[in-house]
């Protein structure tokens, strides 16, 4: 049984019906035409990129992105794109840039291709570039030392303790902190800055 | 909305390619169908129960998710969980899944995987209790408060609860201290 026919069995061995689960998902995926149009956004690609169903993919992408972009759009129809993942940028309604990565496959008709199916794996915030010294720049040398007790799980005052500060002082720093990498709490501020590889847990380290 | 029907293309086929791990349970909980991206994550586990590759501690939770779905009293999941892996690995993932439908009866679930962490998830102290287990996983993802009340259906207060003594076990006096403490970090006390 060829592999590609399994979904669309066990479908029809349930009397089930993907298109409505892939619109209500809450993971984002987009279908091109041939022509680089979108042809169809499900909701939560929708909330992603209001209104973009029927431009060109090329018109919400970043204007350096349009480049690679295209390339990678002629490859696939050609079917001559090995890859299924990269990563691009979008541009925003106000000119704003929002990094995404993606897993993308020509989409079919029989043998021939008709477009690409594609799914957004994840959406970085504020990214771009990824050279590691950008995301530090950010914090103040005296922010990063408090980030960094944070994640070792040190209380307000056994920071103040060890950085010969104030309590007050120390929470000032902290906030600080949580406003730059955009956290509600100093929990997510640790987690946030280890996603964004400004902090490894040890135990990463030893392996 | 019916636009993808009005797509000219195997869209089923396509879902079979993308490196996005997507599975489809039937209303028996039994797996039905992986793509390869999904076998890669957990192996070919098409036959089993759902909660075969769902971390011991977490199954409880998985089970309401999965009840409150073929009942139709939940539409879209979105919530971490904690898979075994093929090699036997915790890996820590955000699943979002979804009924599917036959007309308006609900014969199975269909599910993507949103984010696999690259870290594998860290092991849960033996001497925590379940709902200990399930609070610090989701303290490990950064929740709330309420945010955990939300996802375990339980009151804030109780939340409170369940952290205050798991903190206690853990031998610990903040949640960031238990977040680190189980991830191996060395306390300086």
């Amino acid at each position: 049984m060829p592999r590609t026919t399994n979904l669309a069995r066990q479908l029809e061995a349930l009397g089930g019906e993907v298109h409505g689960a892939l619109e209500e998902v809450s993971v984002p995926m987009y279908v091109l035409d041939r022509a680089g149009k979108i042809r169809w956004l499900n909701d939560a690609a929708q909330a992603l990129m209001p209104e973009a169903t029927g431009k060109k993919f090329t018109e919400i992408l970043a204007p350096d992105q349009v480049h690679p972009a295209r390339r990678h759009f002629a490859l696939r129809m050609l079917d001559r794109e090995r890859f299924t993942d990269h990563e691009t940028v979008l541009q925003t309604s106000d000119g704003g840039r929002h990094g995404i990565e993606i897993s993308s496959v020509p989409l079919r008709k029989g043998q021939r291709i008709v477009g690409v199916f594609g799914v957004i794996t994840a959406q970085r915030a504020a990214p771009t570039r990824r050279t590691p010294s950008v995301p530090a720049a950010a914090l103040t040398p005296r922010q990063h030392e408090v980030l960094h007790l944070l994640g070792t799980g040190r209380t307000t005052q056994q920071m103040a303790d060890q950085m010969s500060l104030s309590p007050e002082t120390v929470r000032n720093h902290v906030r600080g902190v949580l406003v730059e990498l955009g956290a509600q709490s100093r929990l997510e501020a640790v987690l946030i800055a280890h996603r964004q590889g400004l902090l490894e847990w040890p135990g990463e380290l030893a392996d | 909305m019916s636009g993808l029907h009005g797509i000219d293309g195997d869209i089923r086929a396509a879902l079979e390619g993308v490196s996005v791990p997507a599975y489809v349970i039937d209303t028996t909980g039994v797996i039905r169908w992986v793509n390869d991206a999904g076998k890669r994550l957990v192996g070919d586990v098409r036959g089993r129960q759902f909660t075969s590759v769902v971390a011991p501690e977490e199954t409880r939770r998985a089970r309401e998710h999965f009840a409150g779905k073929i009942a139709g009293t939940r539409k879209v999941t979105d919530a971490p969980v904690v898979l075994v892996g093929a090699d036997g690995d915790r890996l820590s993932v955000e699943i979002s899944s979804v009924p599917l439908l036959d007309g308006h009866r609900i014969v199975g679930v269909f599910g993507q995987l949103a984010d696999v962490d690259d870290a594998p998830a860290p092991p849960i102290p033996p001497n925590l209790t379940p709902r200990q287990a399930e609070v610090l996983h989701l303290l490990q993802r950064g929740r709330s408060t309420h945010q955990i009340a939300e996802e375990l259906h339980l009151s804030a207060e109780t939340v409170r609860n369940h952290v205050r003594y798991l903190l206690r076990a853990l031998g610990v006096n903040t949640r960031l201290e238990a977040v680190a403490a189980s991830r191996g970090e060395l306390l300086v006390r």
